[in-house]
């Protein structure tokens, strides 16, 4: 299945674009794709995206169709999806 | 008591903004706003309260201006070089509008200063550059049962989010522990802050006055470089750290 990713802020410079299409499994979960992400890129936009144990950092928020999701609970991703990655900011 | 005739002739345009009428407009003057820090994006930020008549700000920014902050921060002078930043930015806002009171105070939120400046104020504009200072306003507006208006901006990118303690998520739902890649450095062009400052400007403005719904539980996200805007639907975390008990 077919999903559009969106970066925001140091994501988005770490991966070099704002957007992407990425071909995933039927029924990935967010998680998942994270780890696939971080794995298949490496170096800073994987720093940025898992934590010191390999797990995908909780600061990172995740936004599907608009609507941001739990981390716990988050809903298996859907062919056509739209997932926002949002790199915390606090820029002032 | 109700608007002076200076009051009137001051915001005269505004008056006529359908919806804002005297009433909203004694609301504001009526606020007392804190806005950590006043640089690019809370020093345009504290314009607007200020040109929009808010009755009182509290500006707190330590240290004193340098020259790479002259790009953005825009209630400096050059003038002004190696002195107090706090200071400098109480000077513009009360030639620009004397009607409003500005204390300037020159530290940074800190764990000493948050609670006693925060309860002195009604409602508070974050813009600090560092998550410790927004996570301490953040606790004691969230302790306090006070609004926070929280912007932040990296790049070509902002965003606003409107905290109402107990119905809205708060900025620890989001962020449950200090993000270690976030630099006290960033990218930044001052029209892009100044943007972001006056979209959190104008929500703190709507909620003080009751003009139209703040919009609480969203984030609102901008992309300038593709003038991109998006509302983005949150949801609190129930077990958040600082606000899972309201």
């Amino acid at each position: 299945m077919k999903i559009e990713l969106c970066y925001t802020a140091q994501l988005a410079m770490e991966a070099g674009g704002a957007s992407e299409t990425l071909e995933v499994e039927e029924g990935a979960s967010i998680d998942t794709l994270i780890r696939h992400l971080a794995e298949s890129r490496g170096g800073k936009f994987a720093k940025l995206l898992l934590n010191d144990q390999g797990d995908p950092h909780p600061t990172i928020m995740r936004i599907v169709n608009g609507e941001q999701v739990d981390r716990a609970h988050a809903p298996m991703l859907q062919d056509g999806d739209e997932l926002m990655l949002m790199s915390p900011i606090a820029g002032g | 008591m109700g608007l002076s005739e200076q009051d009137r002739a001051l915001y005269a345009w505004q008056l006529d903004v359908p919806g804002f009428g005297e009433a909203a407009q004694e609301k504001l003057r009526n606020t007392t706003a804190l806005v950590s820090r006043v640089g690019g994006l809370g020093g345009p930020l504290a314009f607007q309260l200020a040109a929009a008549g808010i009755g009182k700000l509290v500006l707190a920014h330590g240290g004193e201006l340098k020259p790479a902050d002259l790009n953005r921060q825009i209630l400096m002078r050059h003038a002004c070089l190696g002195q107090e930043r706090a200071a400098c930015a109480r000077e513009t806002l009360q030639a620009f509008n004397p009607h409003v009171e500005v204390e300037a105070i020159p530290e940074n939120i800190n764990p000493a200063n948050a609670a006693a400046i925060i309860e002195k104020v009604d409602i508070v504009f974050d813009a600090a550059p560092l998550f410790e200072e927004r996570f301490l306003m953040n606790r004691e507006c969230v302790r306090q049962g006070k609004p926070m208006i929280d912007c932040a901006m990296y790049n070509m990118e902002g965003q606003v989010i409107p905290i109402i303690p107990g119905q809205t998520a708060c900025l620890q739902c989001f962020y449950p522990e200090v993000p270690p890649h976030w630099k006290r450095r960033f990218p930044v062009i001052g029209a892009v802050s100044a943007l972001v400052a006056n979209i959190g400007a104008l929500e703190g403005i709507k909620l003080i006055s009751g003009l139209s719904p703040v919009h609480a539980g969203q984030i609102i996200y901008l992309d300038t470089m593709n003038l991109d805007v998006r509302k983005i639907h949150t949801q609190r975390n129930p077990d958040c750290p600082v606000c899972c008990d309201l």
